[in-house]
């Protein structure tokens, strides 16, 4: 008996995607697909399926265990506990109308780290058994505390692989934080919503020329691979896709990681339409990307990308090649990242601190020296695939894409509903139908683009087979 | 508005029913009318050989995916036999 594991979607371009369970793929034309729910495919189909792993027959060992070990090599491998998602204050200088983390006021008391949540957390790194660490330093606005962020590097010397990242506004830089930069393992991610008249209006008004000329101080110190900016767009009013790429560009910030406004904390309330990925977001997503891809190929001495497409499109052919933990399966939770706040209470991700905030649901996990692998974890860990899902296992993209319990419950309040109808589903099968159609386009300056995004030197010109 | 009305090949397919409802999960702007005139699939967005390639997308991997079951409960059969 032969095992056949393909799963097939119409693609727009009027070819067929076939995919099999542990991600390779192809397309064909309409006739391949015919002939195969006719059940009557040709010896070259059959030669051709069995020749790439697509089929085999079930007392083929070497076949059998081929395709074992690709699909484990598709599941996530998930480590020790080696990243930190750390908030020493939850205080900001800055009130941003769609603030997914909640804050509070600069001058309120009361919402740092105490002497005991930073000697727990100090405690529970010199627990550590791994060798490598990454620590994130969100908020709040982490650098009104640069003693805490201090006393915490500090103690990672121990590890051999050091990485920090602080989340922060670049409203204020005094020569503590200069210091603090100048650590060649820290790096620093901000926001910068596509341009500055739109970072102006979206966040920081009269404080944008401050904003601006640390960013630029930053970059003309450092370079740019010091730092990484996020734009946040409102789909309601989108900056001009030419002037955010130019002026990142501008800056050296080749990498763009464009994001709709994250349906949390106050933009719940404030920008109540970020609960699903309207049509407007996918169009202009996707010229945004038609953009780089003529840019790129315009201007060969750089590489332009949309970060996040860049991802998905490495899922495809690099199995386990990244940590994004937004993309990943199984994705457990407060396994080998946790989040601590600033009151030293352990949540699963960072939006499930936000959803605490918001009084939505308490994912809390316990408090920072106590186990937090309890009951809740538990349970929240037992939802963390997509591999039994009905829909997932009809899917196409299934060995590329992800699970995010957290972001069912933020945006439903419920886990328990088909995956298609849900915005993680619907946004992922549209940036992979997006992707699949640019691996078939036929056209020289898109692959040159699909290339070098996966970090290739941009002379490949061929990413799938085509079936007849 | 394109339509496309099921033909009598894929009416005959024992997994039409599945195929028919993993194709509107994954193809929201598809709609299904099943009445006592027959099965037909429409849609504002797609033209009728987009539809129509939508249809066979699903049947095609329904039918894999009875076919894996299918073979599942027989490996499990005889593990317990």
């Amino acid at each position: 008996m032969s095992v056949s594991l393909l799963r097939t979607r119409a693609m727009r371009n009027g070819k067929f995607l076939h995919v099999n369970d542990n991600g390779k793929f192809f397309a064909s034309g309409d006739d391949f697909v015919d002939r195969s729910i006719a059940g009557k495919l040709a010896a070259d189909d059959i030669a051709f399926l069995k020749r790439k792993g697509h089929r085999f027959e079930i007392d083929d060992a070497i076949g059998s265990a081929s395709h074992l070990f690709n699909l484990a090599q598709r599941w996530s491998n998930i480590g020790e506990l080696d990243y930190l998602i750390l908030v020493p204050t939850l205080r900001c200088n800055l009130s941003c109308s769609y603030c997914q983390v909640s804050r509070v006021a600069e001058k309120s008391v009361g919402f740092d780290w105490d002497d005991s949540t930073l000697s727990s957390i100090l405690t529970l790194l010199d627990g550590l058994p791994t060798v490598r660490i990454k620590i994130e330093f969100q908020g709040g606005e982490p650098t009104l505390r640069p003693d805490l962020i201090e006393a915490v590097i500090e103690r990672c010397q121990r590890f051999e692989q050091r990485q920090f990242v602080i989340c922060t506004n670049l409203q204020h830089i005094d020569d503590d934080i200069w210091r603090m930069f100048d650590n060649p393992e820290l790096y620093i991610s901000t926001s910068l919503d596509g341009t500055f008249s739109n970072h102006a209006r979206q966040r920081t008004g009269d404080a944008t020329d401050r904003f601006r000329s640390n960013l630029e101080a930053i970059i003309a110190r450092y370079g740019p691979n010091k730092v990484s900016a996020l734009p946040t767009i409102d789909t309601m009013s989108p900056p001009p896709i030419d002037d955010v790429i130019d002026t990142f560009a501008s800056l050296g910030l080749d990498s763009i990681f464009l994001r709709p406004i994250n349906y949390q904390g106050f933009a719940r309330k404030r920008h109540s339409h970020s609960k699903e990925l309207d049509s407007a977001w996918t169009s202009y997503h996707r010229a945004f990307v038609e953009r780089i891809i003529e840019k790129n190929w315009e201007d060969r001495t750089r590489v332009l990308e949309e970060a996040y497409m860049s991802i998905c499109l490495r899922r495809i052919f690099q199995p386990n090649a990244d940590r994004h933990v937004d993309l990943r399966n199984p994705n457990p939770l407060a396994v080998d990242y946790i989040v601590i706040d600033h009151d030293g209470i352990i949540y699963p991700t960072d939006e499930a601190r936000m959803l605490a905030r918001s009084g939505i649901i308490d994912l809390s996990l316990g408090k920072v020296g106590e186990d937090w692998k309890g009951e809740k974890w538990s349970k929240l860990n037992e939802h963390c695939s997509n591999i039994f899902d009905s829909a997932c296992t009809r899917c196409t993209y299934q060995p590329f894409c992800g699970r995010d319990v957290v972001d069912d419950l933020a945006r439903y309040g419920t886990i328990d509903l088909p995956r298609t109808d849900t915005a993680y589903c619907q946004r992922h099968m549209t940036i992979f139908d997006f992707i699949f159609e640019l691996l078939y386009r036929d056209d020289d300056k898109t692959r040159y683009s699909l290339s070098r995004w996966l970090r290739l030197d941009g002379t490949a010109f061929n990413f799938g087979d085509y079936l007849v | 508005m394109a339509t496309y009305r099921l033909k009598q090949e894929y009416k005959d397919e024992l997994c039409i029913s599945g195929a028919l409802s993993s194709l509107k999960a994954f193809n929201p702007d598809i709609v299904v009318k099943n009445d006592i005139h027959g099965i037909e699939i429409a849609s504002d967005i797609k033209s009728e050989p987009q539809l129509a390639a939508s249809l066979k997308a699903a049947i095609l991997t329904e039918k894999t995916h009875v076919h894996a079951l299918e073979r599942r409960r027989a490996a499990i059969k005889e593990l317990v036999s």
